[in-house]
């Protein structure tokens, strides 16, 4: 279905009408609530994508739809940091940034719409089952204290947030920035419906580029990305993984494309939103140098990628933080560490390396630090044969030589870090292109046997996520309570509740060894991140005085967690060290709070505490 | 609601020259403007009074007053602290994740497993009976244990009783007594049978968290309504079963409601306070009760964390106590014993001996206290002392003080006659 450029006004206007039609609607509308928010939400994605596709296509001129949205969402992104940073991040702000955004569809930019029909046997099932996610309410560790979180707080504040005490808010944002206008207009729906569309065009785009490599690659590598739990549990929530796939994606067919500024746009893009597609771009360039031999094109790519990143670099350094803040610049940070990455995978001496990909694939287990707390396909092992003849013919194949090299510095790059199959996602794409490529070198009978394998693969990819995604699909679909999934499934949910309900309106709270800020109704700070890091770091700098600390910081309320680290899961530690990075700095907190706090509410592991 | 009812002296029985604490339950406007009569007005319904006089002293307040029978000579204020043994219940060590237990229920240890309420154990040794399914955090009591919706076991027998399907919004654990059980709502307290029968329904702003206390006398509950004048009061159900009615209502929170036999109890910030409802008679015992998670009232012995400084003690109101290095936490208590948590384990207090003397809830003197150096507590009376004593499993005798010492005086009975305090003492 190839419907060409897009050049007429009509569509449009007309298009710009029916937004406006659906907003109208969805507000006024006396609607089932169940269907209300979903409702919202996808006005919300409609308006979002048609100002940040306006955006991106005037910036491009010509290019593919998602090419132009996917870069309107990141120049958007820096717009709204520039707004955050003046305090201005409201409702009729952000509106206001939309409506200035979708002008550039007056320049009227040609975009293109490529897409098989045959993929949507593929895509329609899968975005079912991220439907019933994303219409849920947000229960996901990440979604709660991160990708919504920051987004809420923004909005409760007005302005950006970030420092010590709100380390994530010092990450780069460009997508969680469009969260907060989606979740401004859309409720939590918003950014949840935003991010599946996102992983739908990725599949979509990810077929495309395939088939376009090689016969068969293409559905190989859709094969391989939907068969892997990994990437399916990414779909409906609000995260960040797969648009920064997308970003790759993007910057690879750029390459490929011989387009080297789009190439660097993306790649920053891909960087700013996520740093663990730091090995993608980085292969994507060296293929790219090998490739060109041009030193000065790569130069001034890097330079504008890099340019791409460096407002949020810029910011913490205005901030007084080191620019890779929270990653680095800890005052602490000689004896503490942000994150151990020993803690995930089967090893790091050489053999494990060695073993990586069947470990990874055949030991993956969801629920254990060990089994890299994640699950894919094994079509990628069955193509290994393949990859190589792939490979072999790279010689001749230009595009072979690419993908294959920037997918195996991607994978070479996951090893080095923590052995945590999410952090691969941002070279998903990448390393599916590969592997298709494998098996269309395969020949015929080779292909059976890789499409049995796959098959065969299916059931334990599968099942986790259907797990995952029953609970919240009752809800979406009306048969289970909003409330009941909360208090099941969102830990310290009902102390949140109780600071919402019952704490002074201008209680000031703190997160400590908590996780929910999302559902949190007042600005706090604090939070968890990693392993509890902004809390442990605070005790970590300031001992006994903690608690004085925060009550000058006008912290009112607390909510606390107890964690209870286990010495197993970091058995690369010893005794010493493990008790003074978790055990003491947990029990030091707790004493303190007994010791100068009245404890007002308490529910399982969580309490709150008064000031 | 609106109404003048009832006056609490903190001692119904002072000393010449000790000063009191009187109390009114006021639910009307605040701060009232009241005209105080034969005391000295501090804090607008709350007083101090300060006798002078020997014999009856009446204190009025508008209708309400209260009768005082001053002494000639008062006990001293601290009790000495009872000796005890104890032992871990390794069985009951195990976390759970509602931090109010491990927990007594009557002589049974409610125990977790998998950090749920799964097992309830004998606390002198025997069989141990599951509960099945396991509850997170059930209302338990000397009743027995409820959940709701599920329904729950009475102590009794632990047989099951299937609950009603209830689908309510509670917003703290259930109260369990031994007919009904109490569900706070955000807009409602609702008492339910265990088994069947009429639900009723009051109208009310409860707190969250703190669970209701109910007792053959009393159904009482933390109360929010007014809590921006007067913090969190508590606040019980009326005789009739239809209307709220002020408990205490005072500046500050009184928090963490417990109920036994006639007797009730609350926590504020500096104090953990029992009231005898017959007579009406608050008893208030000093502690800084900031580290407080909850209350334990058996007759009118109250045990509560008290944060003595450095760390958290349990400490029950007749001097029972268990002190040491780390925190102990979560006390409960029942006859001679006392559960609680040390650190990661589960220790039971036994006491050896239980001390009472005429200034206890217990006890009726049919004469006045006179002053006596060889008194168990500065004070004895000389027509002697009625003492109702509460039931006690296992082996006890009775001894009495006399002319300084402790004297043999048979075995444990419930009535008992003595000239001062008597105490009883577990056989080994």
């Amino acid at each position: 279905m190839n419907t060409g450029a897009i050049k007429a006004w009509v569509p449009q206007v007309a298009g710009i009408a029916v937004l406006g039609l659906l907003v109208a609607l969805v507000i006024s509308s006396g609607l089932d609530p169940r269907v209300l928010p979903g409702l919202k939400g996808l006005g919300a994605v409609l308006l979002w994508a048609w100002a940040a596709t306006g955006l991106g296509g005037a910036l491009l001129a010509k290019a593919r739809v998602g090419q132009a949205m996917a870069l309107g969402v990141g120049v958007l992104g820096l717009l709204l940091l520039l707004l955050g940073a003046l305090g201005m991040l409201s409702s009729w702000m952000l509106g206001g940034v939309a409506l200035a955004a979708s002008c550039g569809w007056i320049l009227r930019p040609e975009l293109e719409i490529d897409l098989d029909p045959a993929v949507l046997w593929v895509l329609v099932p899968v975005a079912a089952l991220g439907l019933g996610v994303a219409l849920a309410p947000p229960i996901d560790t990440d979604e709660i204290y991160q990708h919504l979180a920051l987004p809420k707080l923004m909005l409760n504040t007005g302005g950006l947030v970030g420092g010590m005490l709100t380390p994530d808010g010092s990450r780069p944002m460009p997508l969680q920035m469009s969260y907060t206008a989606l979740l401004a207009f859309g409720g939590s729906a918003g950014p949840k419906l935003f991010h599946l569309g996102a992983a739908l065009l990725l599949l979509a785009e990810v077929h495309r580029l395939g088939e376009r490599l090689a016969s068969k690659a293409g559905w190989a590598a859709l094969g391989l990305l939907v068969g892997s739990y990994t990437v399916l549990r990414e779909l409906g929530l609000a995260d960040n993984n797969l648009p920064a796939a997308l970003m790759c994606l993007y910057a690879l067919r750029a390459q490929l494309d011989n387009a080297p500024w789009r190439m660097a746009l993306f790649s920053g893009l891909a960087l700013s939103i996520k740093y663990t597609a730091a090995p993608v771009v980085f292969g994507l360039y060296f293929c790219d140098l090998v490739q060109r031999r041009d030193l000065k094109r790569s130069a001034l790519a890097t330079a504008l990628a890099l340019g791409m990143v460096s407002p949020w670099w810029l910011r913490n350094l205005v901030d007084g933080l080191h620019p890779l803040f929270p990653y680095a610049g800890w005052p602490a940070g000689e004896r503490f560490v942000f994150a151990y990455i020993e803690r995930y995978g089967m090893g790091r001496d050489a053999l494990s390396m060695l073993m990586l990909p069947w470990n990874a694939t055949l030991h993956g287990d969801p629920t254990q630090y060990q089994g890299f707390l994640g699950r894919m396909s094994p079509l990628g092992l069955a193509a290994l044969p393949g990859v190589a003849l792939a490979a072999w013919k790279a010689r001749e194949r230009p595009a072979f030589s690419v993908v294959l090299g920037t997918a195996a510095c991607a994978w070479l790059g996951w090893t080095l870090g923590a052995h945590w199959l999410r952090y691969l996602l941002p070279a998903a794409p990448l390393l599916a292109l590969a592997v298709g490529l494998g098996v269309s070198q395969l020949p015929k009978w080779g292909q059976a046997l890789a499409l049995g394998v796959w098959i065969m693969g299916l059931p334990s990819n599968l099942r986790p996520v259907l797990e995952q995604a029953q609970p919240l699909a009752q809800v979406s679909f009306g048969s289970r309570t909003v409330q009941d999934l909360l208090a099941d499934e969102v830990p310290g949910y009902s102390a949140i509740q109780w600071v919402n309900q019952e704490a002074p309106a201008d209680a000031r709270i703190a997160l400590t060894f908590a996780w929910a800020g999302y559902y949190l109704d007042k600005p706090y700070l604090l939070g968890s991140v990693e392993d509890h890091v902004p809390m442990r770091h605070l005790l970590y700098l300031h001992g006994p005085e903690t608690i004085e600390v925060l009550r000058a910081l006008g912290v009112t309320h607390v909510v606390s967690g107890r964690v209870r680290f286990i010495h197993k899961t970091y058995p690369f530690l010893n005794d010493a060290v493990f008790r003074e990075q978790f055990t003491d700095p947990e029990a030091l907190w707790e004493s303190l709070l007994i010791e100068n706090a009245t404890l007002v509410y308490r529910d399982g592991r969580y309490g709150v505490w008064h000031l | 609601m609106d109404t003048l009812s009832q006056a609490h002296a903190e001692r119904l029985d002072p000393a010449l020259g000790q000063t009191i604490q009187i109390d009114l339950a006021y639910a009307g406007p605040w701060p009232a403007a009241l005209s105080w009569e034969g005391v000295d007005q501090a804090d607008g319904t709350r007083a101090w009074v300060t006798p002078t006089l020997l014999g009856e002293a009446v204190i009025r307040v508008d209708g309400a007053q209260v009768v005082l029978d001053v002494q000639p000579a008062r006990n001293r204020p601290d009790l000495l602290p009872l000796p005890i043994g104890k032992r871990q219940v390794p069985a009951a060590d195990h976390a759970c994740f509602d931090p109010r237990f491990p927990k007594l229920s009557g002589p049974w240890i409610l125990a977790c497993e998998g950090g749920k309420v799964a097992v309830a154990l004998p606390i002198q040794g025997g069989e141990e009976r599951t509960l099945e399914p396991p509850v997170e955090s059930p209302g338990a009591s000397a009743e027995g244990v409820y959940a709701l919706s599920r329904g729950g076991w009475k102590s009794q027998d632990w047989t099951w009783h299937p609950g009603k399907a209830a689908p309510l919004d509670a917003i703290a654990p259930v109260g369990v007594g031994s007919e009904e059980v109490a569900v706070l709502t955000r807009d409602a307290v609702i008492l339910m049978p265990w088994d069947a029968g009429h639900r009723r329904e009051l109208p009310a702003a409860p707190a969250s968290w703190y669970a209701p206390a109910l007792s053959e006398s009393a159904v009482l509950w933390v109360d929010r309504r007014d809590s921006a004048w007067t913090g969190l009061d508590v606040l019980r159900l009326s005789q009739d079963g239809r209307s709220a009615q002020v408990l205490v209502r005072a500046p500050g929170d009184q928090v963490h409601v417990a109920a036994s036999e006639n007797w009730v109890a609350w926590v504020e910030s500096h104090f953990v306070v029992v009231q005898d409802l017959r007579t009406g008679e608050r008893r208030r015992y000093p502690s800084d009760t900031h580290a407080a998670t909850g209350l334990s009232l058996w007759g009118p012995v109250a045990c509560w964390e008290h944060w003595n400084g450095q760390d958290v003690d349990a400490v029950c109101s007749d001097g029972l106590i268990a002190d040491g290095p780390g925190h102990q936490r979560a006390p409960s208590r029942y006859q001679g014993w006392m559960l609680y948590r040390d650190g990661e384990r589960t220790m039971v207090a036994t006491a050896t001996e239980l001390v009472w003397d005429d200034d206890d809830p217990r006890a009726q003197r049919t004469g006045p206290r006179v002053s006596a150096s060889s008194a168990y507590q500065g004070a004895y009376v000389p027509g002697g002392v009625r003492y109702t004593l509460p039931d006690l499993e296992g082996g006890w005798t009775l001894e009495q003080w006399k002319d300084g010492a402790w004297v043999q005086s048979g075995p444990y009975v419930h009535d008992f006659m003595a000239q001062d305090a008597v105490r009883a003492v577990r056989i080994p």
